[in-house]
């Protein structure tokens, strides 16, 4: 079984793991590879045909398709080497991944630094058992976009859509330009969980009316998919008898949640987040297992990919450090809590030192409130002393905030730090 | 003219197909939905029970012991999962303990191996996560899983080997009785039939009867599941059921020859053909199993579905030649009929030899028989050389189509071709299991449909989940 | 005597989400009150909604003999909203050749509104 040696090897060709490998690539010396199991590069961006991408990091919104190809062109112009149509079937426990493809068979990588970039997969119908029979035209919203937008298939035409996250609102207004009726858009949370601008424009543009506080609780249709029965909840999320209406449509859209695909992550033992469902990473998106670097919604769920380039990129220049032999610490010692108002926070670890012996001076904190406020105070907390304290109006779950902790302010003897959300009522 | 046809390929009709295709005869099977095992048989608890169960003199409580003895080599003969893990009948209290030992008595009876009651110190050991209020046991070390619909598959490709042939999406609406055949659908001849329907089998016992009634009638029983990732294992290592009560019959939790975890059924009288799964239903299976394992993770269930048995108004299987010649009914084979089904089939066979026998023409065995069923090929399983040959040979087993499970384009392609065959996005999932994994298809099904559309010949628009009309996309263009 | 039309807005100016109430006689000129503003941009975004909302849109095209089947594309700038449903109807219908280029202008001028339909991805011969 042949055998082949990068210095930094990238699981995943995507945005995480493109921004990641031309950031590794910066020093000439090394030798780099991505692994892509698609047929070309770009990862979910290239189904995601609208604006929004690269506000941030260029300055321009672009289609995720645009914001795509900057990167494969950086990724070719740093001389990142490319496995397309390449599964990586295991992390082994000595630098090594066992990988596939048609023309090598299996194949041995040995890596100095890996970097997992292997992006999420979407939650199906199993896991908000919805009731009802099994027809076809039950789609998760992400298959549904891969089918249209890549393949150019009508997928239906009377439409319904579980979810209003942002890929359940693209696609409702995708599907009715693509010439279908969309009954309408069920939440199941008393608030949208998507971007107010994609509730405007995909939604309130094309009067599909938004069932807040909604949810699916029966599927009927013995062959193809006849109809879908919509309920309103209580307080407690639980389907209100009575409030039952029965709607006729062909497809049904689950936009019900995205879950970090961390197969390989498991297996190899790399200890995982619960919070996040990634594994547990420092601010140089480091795993436990020193070597490994995360980054991307592989590590937790991002809802802008300007967020996952500059991750990645941080991820990709300790990966670099770390193959060429400059790692003078690599255990984080600081954990990072936070109380029940957020439902993550990134990283879980934090280091004073980077990959390269020198001092950090700031981390990058991400954090997603686990309700709606109006507004609030984020604090920082290493035990008694404030580190941070940064207001912010109108959070909601589905907009991640993003911060700078300077790590100077962190006490020196510190073991944990804490982050809340102090409310004013 | 064919001499034997089969109407139903579920298990029963499957496994039957295969012992008579050893047999030179000219044999058909006829089934209504657009694949094998799309009934019952693919829709159950998948446990191939030790036979404790029912009653001694019963039929079935025969014919599951023996059923449970041949699958170790019918297994290594057609290839398929089966693994004896054992399991253990949970109870607590006087009456479950009486229940449990009336239970004890009637399998030795039937002769089921290795049966004991064991205490709660052995069962706690065996079994960590189960509620602590269980104070004893009936282990059957004989009992195991299996995956059904697989065994349906792998017998009607060895009968289609052997030359047998099956037609699909093939309802039988009319059945004539002529002189020495029958004439079904006004099309088809044949000598002698077989009547493996399900829930569908009265019906079609009616149509041979005509104006007469009919001595059974098959009442629809529903049962509701829930299926676990895999990340669920461990939680049980048996098969699990509760003591059956006055309180009724309890739900199962078991590992699955796949490595997941499945859960259920509860027990519901249907009058339609209602696989549908509801919030009732689910909510007593979750009741009951959450009394018996605390700890159960549904929050990590992949799919749920929920299967009808055919039970009969009669309270045992039927399995007889009718007062009308040459027409045997294999009817009301409700649990334990997968675990059964081997034996039933040579129930079957001695019914079709001797009706052979008194019309004078034996029975000839073939001479030329392919033995076995060609294993199916799951590529991550082989040896390292085994699959650097096999992807040297055919470059389609180095492209991973099922990140799940790990299955490449070569096996489903192999699905396919084979006879017995894939034509859906569920067959495949069935054979070789993309779409039966943690994204339930997310990944794959677009890939699935591509290859099928490919390899079958037909567009897009043509390739279906399920059942005939269930199609998934219609292209914008045709290619 | 004229009826006075209302029509709730969300305006995307700014995180906030203002949500306006715009109200309007139907007479001529058309003159319209807008309310639920929390600062002038809210009256500029109900305006524009209301006289001539624009956007931009994005949408598949056929491509024979590429890598890909289909060429995701986009308007090079905001087109009148009305125009959009038309615009992807209009689209269908077209079949392209690979390769095609990033950036390059399937469609010039598109319903003369100055923007063009431009090619959002490079697509290789197969």
């Amino acid at each position: 079984m042949e055998t082949i040696i990068y210095d930094v090897v990238v699981i995943g060709g995507g945005p995480a793991g493109m921004a990641a490998a031309q950031k590794a690539a910066s020093d000439p010396s090394l030798r780099v590879l991505i692994i892509e199991r698609d047929h070309y590069l770009g990862g979910i961006l290239n189904q995601c045909i609208h604006p929004g991408f690269g506000l941030k990091i260029f300055n321009e919104t672009l289609t995720g398709p645009e914001y795509a190809e900057r990167f494969i062109q950086f990724v070719h112009e740093a001389k990142v080497d490319c496995l397309l149509d390449t599964m990586v079937l295991a992390i082994n426990s000595n630098n090594a991944l066992t990988a596939i493809n048609s023309d090598e068979g299996r194949m041995t990588i040995k890596f100095g630094a890996l970097i997992l970039a292997m992006g999420c997969r979407e939650r199906s119908r199993g896991s908000v058992i919805i009731p009802g029979t099994r027809p076809s035209g039950v789609f998760t919203a992400g298959t549904a976009q891969f089918y249209v937008n890549i393949k150019g298939d009508k997928i239906g035409e009377r439409v319904f859509v579980l979810g209003s996250g942002d890929i359940g609102l693209i696609m409702a207004r995708r599907m009715t330009l693509e010439g279908a009726k969309v009954l309408g858009v069920a939440e199941i949370m008393p608030h949208s969980s998507g971007l107010t601008r994609n509730v405007v424009q995909c939604l309130e543009d094309f009067d599909i009316p938004l069932y807040l506080s909604h949810t699916v609780v029966a599927i009927r249709g013995t062959k193809r998919l006849e109809g879908v029965t919509l309920a309103k909840v209580d307080s407690a999320y639980r389907p209100i008898v009575g409030t039952e209406r029965e709607i006729d449509c062909d497809t049904l859209l689950l936009s019900v949640g995205l879950i970090p695909e961390n197969e390989l992550t498991r297996v190899a033992g790399i200890e995982m987040c619960d919070k996040t469902k990634g594994p547990i990473i420092d601010n140089r998106m480091q795993t436990q297992r020193s070597g490994i670097f995360a980054c991307g919604n592989v590590a937790q769920v991002h809802d802008l990919v300007d967020y996952v380039t500059e991750e990645s990129q941080i991820a990709g220049y300790n990966a670099a450090l770390f193959a060429k032999g400059k790692t003078k610490s690599t255990v984080a010692g600081i954990v990072v809590t936070v109380t029940p108002d957020f439902s993550m926070v990134s990283p879980q670890r934090l280091s004073f030192i980077g990959c390269d012996g020198t001092q950090l001076d700031s981390a990058n904190i991400m954090l997603r409130v686990s309700h709606p406020a109006k507004s609030g105070v984020v604090v920082i907390s290493a035990e008694a002393n404030r580190l941070v304290t940064k207001r912010y109006n109108h959070l909601t779950p589905g907009e991640s905030i993003h911060l700078a902790l300077p790590l100077e302010r962190i006490p020196a003897t510190c073991q944990a730090i804490q982050i809340r959300l102090e409310v004013s009522i | 003219m064919f001499d034997w046809t089969i109407i139903g390929a579920g298990v029963s009709g499957s496994l039957i197909a295969h012992a008579l295709a050893k047999y030179e005869l000219k044999l058909l099977i006829l089934e209504a939905e657009s694949d094998v095992a799309c009934g019952a048989t693919k829709a159950n608890s998948a446990l191939i029970h030790a036979g404790y169960d029912a009653p001694f003199d019963s039929l079935r409580g025969k014919l599951n012991v023996r059923g449970n003895a041949l699958y170790g080599p019918l297994s290594e003969s057609l290839h398929f999962a089966f693994d004896r893990i054992g399991s253990l009948v949970l109870g607590e209290g006087d009456d479950d303990f009486k229940a449990i030992e009336r239970l004890y008595e009637n399998g030795v009876k039937l002769g089921v191996p290795g049966l004991r009651i064991i205490d709660q110190a052995t069962l706690q050991k065996l079994e960590p996560n189960i509620n602590t209020a269980f104070e004893f046991a009936l282990y059957a070390p004989s009992a195991g899983i299996t995956e059904p619909w697989e065994v349906a598959i792998a017998a009607c490709e060895y009968a289609i080997d052997n030359g047998t042939k099956l037609m699909l999406n093939y309802p039988v609406a009319d059945i004539a009785v002529n002189e020495g055949h029958f004439l079904i659908n006004s099309e088809i001849e044949t000598r002698g039939i077989i009547n493996c329907t399900g829930i569908k089998a009265d019906s079609i016992y009616q149509l041979v009867k005509g104006d007469t009634a009919i001595d059974f009638k098959i009442i629809q029983r529903r049962g509701e599941y829930f299926l676990l990732d895999k990340e669920a294992r461990g939680i049980v290592n048996q098969i699990l059921f509760t003591c059956p009560s006055s309180k009724g019959k309890g739900s199962i939790i078991a590992p699955t020859a796949h490595g997941n975890i499945i859960i259920g059924p509860n027990s519901e009288v249907v009058t339609k053909e209602a696989t549908s799964t509801t919030f009732e239903g689910l909510h007593e299976v979750k009741t009951k199993v959450l009394n018996m394992v605390p700890s159960c993770p549904l929050h990590m269930n992949i799919a749920n579905f929920s299967g009808i048995r055919a039970e009969p108004s009669t309270g045992d299987f039927i399995i007889e030649e009718t007062d009308i010649p040459r027409f045997i009914n294999v009817a009301g084979i409700k649990s334990p009929g997968l675990s059964a089904a081997p034996a039933i089939a040579e129930t079957v066979l001695a019914i079709v030899k001797d009706i052979h026998l008194r019309a004078i023409n034996d029975l000839k065995p073939k001479t030329d028989t392919i033995n076995k069923r060609r294993p199916r090929i799951h590529l991550i399983h082989q040896t390292e050389a085994v699959q650097a040959q096999l992807i040297a040979q055919n470059p389609t087993f180095g492209h991973i189509i099922c990140r799940c499970e790990q299955i490449t384009e070569g096996e489903i392609i192999d699905a396919i071709h084979r006879n017995c065959g894939a034509t859906t996005i569920n067959g495949v999932k069935r054979r070789v299991r993309p779409g039966g994994g943690r994204c339930q298809g997310g990944f794959c099904a677009p890939k699935v449909l591509e290859i099928l559309a490919r390899e079958t010949n037909r567009p897009r628009d043509e390739i279906e989940q399920e059942k005939k009309g269930s199609w998934l996309v219609k292209s914008k263009k045709s290619f | 005597m004229s009826r006075q039309k209302t029509v709730e807005k969300i305006c995307i100016s700014c995180p906030v989400g203002c949500h306006l109430k715009i109200e309007w006689a139907d007479e001529s000129p058309l003159h319209y009150i807008i309310t639920g503003n929390g600062c002038k941009r809210g009256l500029a975004y109900g305006e524009n909604e209301m006289r001539h909302p624009m956007r931009m849109a994005t949408t598949t095209i056929y491509v024979k003999g590429g890598i890909v089947e289909r060429l995701p594309v986009k308007t090079s700038k905001p087109i009148p909203k009305a125009l959009v449903v038309p615009l992807c109807q209009f689209l269908e219908s077209m079949e392209l050749k690979a390769p095609i280029a990033i950036g390059e202008v399937i469609i010039k001028n598109i319903f003369n509104t100055g923007a063009d339909v431009v090619s959002c991805r490079t697509i290789h011969v197969l």
